[in-house]
């Protein structure tokens, strides 16, 4: 469903991403663990296409990310942590905002928009305008907005970062059910812990690259240690 | 570019700025009702100072009034109330002497009748009110004269002070050579008033010798002005408001698109919003379109809206302001909007390039600063009586359509200029719509960090 291939980004003299391939299919959920300025967000924000790498390739769902931006687009759904809301406009019309620039037609939206308030229980607050809703509120309009095209692959960048408990617990349910619907699903986190709860296959990126691939229980083979961050440390070599 | 995503951000946007609490009080409260209240307020006030500087009395010390005739001392100092004039007048009318009768009487155009009592209630209605507080005999000024005079004015002891030299009265019978001097400190502006007051009287009464002396010779006034001239103005006037409104139009259109454009550019970067809209199918140019109407749509109302506000504040209606008379018919309306529409592009264009490359808000309405001084200076032009539009200059952006609508609120029309000037604007708009849908495809603009 994904499958990156050597990717790389330059800024200038600096490498911010120098060649990472990895892959992640359809009912997968794949993280990519790495400390702040790793390369996670330059990774993902190429997958969704609002960048473009300086090397390497991509494609979503066959499609590559660069000669076909457009085609992608509508194949993605795209949260980030600090994803914002357009405050004046009520949860509906921010949904419906989106839904209209993913081409879908009024009456899907407002089908769609159905199921998505029943599920996450949004129907109180739906015509309420967004900066008067709480922070577990705004997040639930904010994953009504990434799913609401249906799409076949979702990108989340840092999805539970700063967010306490609850709202967080929403993120997991969304990837879960994402999962359960056969969707690839790819995030990236620099909480071990969440990684290995939510992820199937997690990658680990330091400095841009790479440095192991499995499951959480494959790195710590690897590593030969019992903590997912003992084993962190020990494959990037940075706690050495 | 697909027009049905164009809309679909239009529509957004429009409803997004129109829920905007601070737009609707910049762009609608603020031009239609503050600033023609704020107008009316500082020029009633302006007006109420001037009024109350002139009907004070103002403070005078008289030096050397034993040279200065009795008469004319004891008329000014009968200035003070309506009271002490009325008093004066029952004493001399009658026997009033010609300079004091000029003082009074402004409309002694055709020798100096005995005033009627008539005349002397309107004199004393409309006199200028003055004070004399002190009366010193004449001495030669000493050294530090001015210093003490300075500091008295400053100290409000006095506004003023008249100095009779010697020979003043003999003079004045002489009909030639009387000579007073008045001493103030025009940085205040009390002290200037009072000048004013004291040379308007000193003015009339020469004029009432003059009169009495042609009287004594059997002369009419009239041999003053032996020419007069009579202006017939059979072309258009110097129009102010034809001016002034080409360079207020061009300022409210460029600051009626700024709010919305920071908010729609930079605001996207402050909620976060950006990067999700960024990896939605529409392309970006149909996200810049579809912001760029509606920051143009915003310059044009605000531009519109200010004007008309202004218009009626300045003389309700632009029809019936004498010497103002604009000739703003269907088309000088039509004219303006053609000019208008590709001058609010550029600037809408210009504005969201500029929001869409800052980081936050704050940083937007920074960078907003040198473009607004950008825009002054060419739009300025319009105010600069008998500057004249030149082919060359037709093709400066903003001065162009600045000098254009000043032409056409005239009614000038040369349509070969308006077509350069037109053509050319719609030139420099489409460099710049091309110029922000390119800029909104640069990462290193949308993701500065």
């Amino acid at each position: 469903m994904i499958e990156a291939r050597g990717l790389g980004k330059r800024y200038g003299a600096v490498e911010a991403l120098a060649g990472v391939t990895f892959s992640c299919k359809s009912g997968e959920v794949y993280g990519l663990l790495g400390p702040n300025g790793a390369g996670k967000t330059t990774t993902l924000r190429i997958l969704s296409t609002a960048i473009r790498p300086t090397s390497g390739s991509a494609t979503v769902d066959g499609v590559d990310v660069v000669s076909n931006p457009d085609e992608v687009r509508r194949r993605i759904g795209f949260l980030s942590g600090t994803t914002g809301l357009y405050g004046r406009l009520t949860a509906r019309e921010m949904i419906r905002y989106f839904g209209r620039l993913y081409g879908m037609t009024d009456e899907a939206i407002d089908r769609r928009c159905g199921e998505l308030f029943e599920t996450l229980g949004m129907r109180e607050f739906a015509d309420r305008r967004c900066d008067k809703l709480s922070t577990g509120m705004k997040q639930k309009v904010g994953i009504a907005r990434t799913i609401v095209h249906d799409p076949r692959v979702a990108i989340f960048d840092e999805p539970t970062a700063g967010l306490d408990v609850v709202t967080s617990r929403s993120i997991v349910d969304l990837i879960a059910r994402c999962r359960a619907e056969g969707k690839c699903v790819i995030l990236s986190t620099h909480n071990m812990a969440e990684a290995r709860k939510l992820c199937d296959r997690i990658g680990i990126i330091h400095q841009g690259r790479l440095h192991a691939e499995g499951t959480a229980e494959e790195l710590l083979r690897q590593a030969g240690v019992a903590d997912l961050e003992e084993a962190f440390l020990k494959i990037t070599g940075a706690g050495a | 570019m697909s027009l049905r995503n164009v809309g679909i951000v239009f529509r957004k946007e429009l409803l997004d700025i129109a829920r905007d609490r601070r737009t609707l009080i910049f762009m609608i409260l603020l031009p239609i009702a503050i600033i023609p209240l704020l107008t009316l307020a500082m020029g009633k006030i302006t007006q109420a100072g001037i009024e109350r500087l002139q009907e004070t009395p103002s403070k005078v010390a008289l030096v050397g009034a034993e040279h200065a005739p009795p008469q004319l001392v004891e008329f000014l100092r009968s200035l003070d109330t309506a009271d002490s004039m009325q008093a004066f007048f029952g004493r001399h009318l009658g026997r009033l002497d010609p300079f004091v009768q000029g003082m009074l009487m402004s409309g002694m155009e055709r020798g100096a009748p005995p005033p009627s009592p008539a005349d002397v209630a309107d004199a004393l209605e409309k006199a200028k009110r003055v004070k004399i507080l002190e009366v010193v005999p004449w001495q030669a000024p000493d050294r530090d004269f001015n210093d003490r005079a300075a500091a008295a004015i400053a100290d409000r002891v006095f506004d003023a002070i008249i100095i009779f030299e010697p020979g003043f009265a003999h003079a004045i019978a002489e009909g030639h050579g009387a000579k007073y001097t008045i001493v103030t400190s025009d940085a205040e502006e009390r002290s200037a008033v009072a000048r004013h007051k004291i040379e308007g009287f000193f003015e009339l009464g020469g004029r009432g010798i003059t009169h009495a002396q042609l009287a004594r010779q059997g002369l009419s006034g009239d041999v003053l002005t032996p020419i007069r001239s009579r202006r017939l103005n059979v072309g258009r006037e110097d129009n102010f408001l034809a001016r002034l409104l080409p360079y207020l139009i061009i300022l409210m259109c460029f600051s009626g698109g700024l709010y919305p454009a920071i908010d729609l550019g930079a605001g996207e970067k402050e909620r976060g919003t950006l990067e999700t809209l960024l990896v939605c199918p529409a392309r970006r140019v149909e996200l810049v379109m579809g912001k760029f109407i509606v920051v143009v749509l915003a310059a044009i109302v605000a531009a519109l809206l200010n004007v008309a506000s202004l218009s009626v504040t300045l003389g309700a209606g632009f029809l019936e302001i004498p010497g103002m008379a604009l000739r703003f018919d269907a088309a000088a309306a039509v004219v303006t909007l053609l000019l208008m529409l590709p001058t609010a592009a550029i600037f809408a264009s210009i504005l969201l390039s500029v929001s869409i490359f800052a980081r936050s808000f704050k940083e937007a309405q920074s960078y907003t600063i040198p473009f607004n001084f950008l825009i002054i200076i060419p739009a300025f032009f319009s105010l600069i009586p008998g500057f004249e539009l030149t082919p060359g200059l037709a093709l400066v952006p903003v001065l162009n359509v600045s000098m254009a609508l000043k032409e056409i609120w005239v009614g000038t029309y040369r349509w070969d200029a308006i077509g350069l000037i037109f053509g050319s604007t719609l030139a420099y708009a489409s460099a710049a719509v091309w110029f922000c849908a390119s800029w909104f495809r640069r990462e290193s603009v949308l993701f500065r960090s």
